[in-house]
């Protein structure tokens, strides 16, 4: 005969399946039942068994209270009600306002603190200060960059207008000209260097 | 004036299928549950400015639970009709699956019938926990019980519905 090991579950470990199944139990409870139910196979099929139920619990949608009902309270308090259907993100936001007042403030007073403390790192970069004697070795420096750069661009202008323009560019273009007007002369042209 | 106008739309709003849903687990009828949901919506609005707005959460399931408590108890044992099996017929929509449509009707059904077999006591803490997501502390404000009492309630109606649906399917 095949012996089945009996297994026994006391009153308090179906409280943490159940609570476990119905995702209320804490984290040791969680993990406690998570490592039963892989040894215990009587644990396991009772957890199934409430995640079950639990899942089809919580799936349940509210009930819609109908038009007709609302109809009636807006009767019985005279007309002074207008209750608006339309969700729009400012009575969303108005709702939230009212109805969580608390989580409200926080959020204000969170906002007040990143505007505050955004100001506050701005303006601990406080504008750095000179000395004369830095200004002045500065303003020096600055000089003598610009004589430097100013004596690049004369070199530049004098190898321009003296050894670029009239050998690369004059030259070559005189000599083109003397070419096409002896060719029209129908002079012999000599060949050009 | 206009403030309070304001204020009842948003709990209206915020509130009227909490309210309506809980009393029909409750009072397991769905005219009982009509009366009591424009009962507690008339009694807000004669309320309203003598509750904080933040407090308005125990004062809705508070207000709706004794007045169920109070239709409960008024009640003529008289025969009900379950209406809401009769509407799983008569909102039946042809053009989906009608087989998956009463099959899924037929699950929700069957759990929601299952929750109404509840003893009151643990029916209303199981509604309150379990649909309408209210903490022990809340519960334990709004039905005027220990905390513990919420937390043993709790546990013994989740028992009892499971042997509700174990009874169920052997049926």
């Amino acid at each position: 005969m095949k012996e089945t090991k009996a297994y026994n579950i006391d009153e308090k470990t179906l409280e943490k399946i159940i609570s476990a199944a119905y995702g209320s139990a804490d984290i040791f409870e969680k993990l406690e039942v998570f490592f039963l139910i892989r040894k215990n196979p009587e644990a396991k099929k009772l957890f199934n068994e409430y995640k079950k139920t639990a899942d089809e619990v919580h799936s349940l949608k509210r009930d819609e209270l109908p038009e007709s009902v609302l109809n009636g309270v807006k009767e019985k308090i005279n007309g002074e009600l207008k209750i608006e259907e339309k969700k729009t993100f400012l009575t969303d936001l108005t709702a939230l306002i009212f109805l969580k007042p608390r989580a409200s403030f926080a959020a204000v007073v969170l906002l007040a603190i990143a505007i505050t403390l955004s100001v506050f790192v701005h303006t601990e970069n406080p504008e750095p200060h000179y000395s004369q004697v830095e200004i002045e070795a500065a303003s020096l420096q600055t000089k003598q960059a610009l004589v430097l750069v100013s004596g690049i661009l004369l070199s530049a202008e004098k190898t321009l207008t003296k050894e670029v323009i009239p050998n690369k560019v004059v030259k070559p273009v005189n000599e083109s000209f003397n070419y096409v007007n002896n060719f029209m002369r129908g002079e012999k042209n000599e060949k050009p260097n | 004036m206009i403030a309070k106008n304001v204020k009842y739309s948003l709990l209206v709003k915020q509130y009227k299928n909490n309210i309506y849903s809980y009393a029909l687990y409750m009072l397991k009828d769905k005219m009982d549950a009509d009366d009591a949901a424009q009962e507690v919506l008339i009694k807000l609005w004669q309320n309203m400015g003598k509750f904080n707005m933040s407090a308005a959460k125990p004062w809705v399931y508070r207000t709706t639970h004794n007045l169920c408590i109070d239709y409960i108890r008024k009640r003529k044992p008289l025969y009900q009709i379950d209406e809401e099996f009769s509407e799983l017929y008569k909102t039946e929509d042809v053009k989906a699956d009608p087989f998956l449509t009463t099959h899924l009707k037929m699950m929700t059904s069957k759990i929601k019938e299952a929750i109404k077999t509840l003893p009151e006591n643990l029916r209303s803490v199981f509604v309150l926990y379990e649909i309408e997501g209210l903490k022990y502390k809340e519960i334990s404000e709004t039905l005027e019980v220990p905390l513990n009492t919420v937390k043993v309630q709790l546990l013994r109606a989740r028992k009892k519905l499971q042997e509700e649906l174990r009874n169920y399917e052997r049926n």
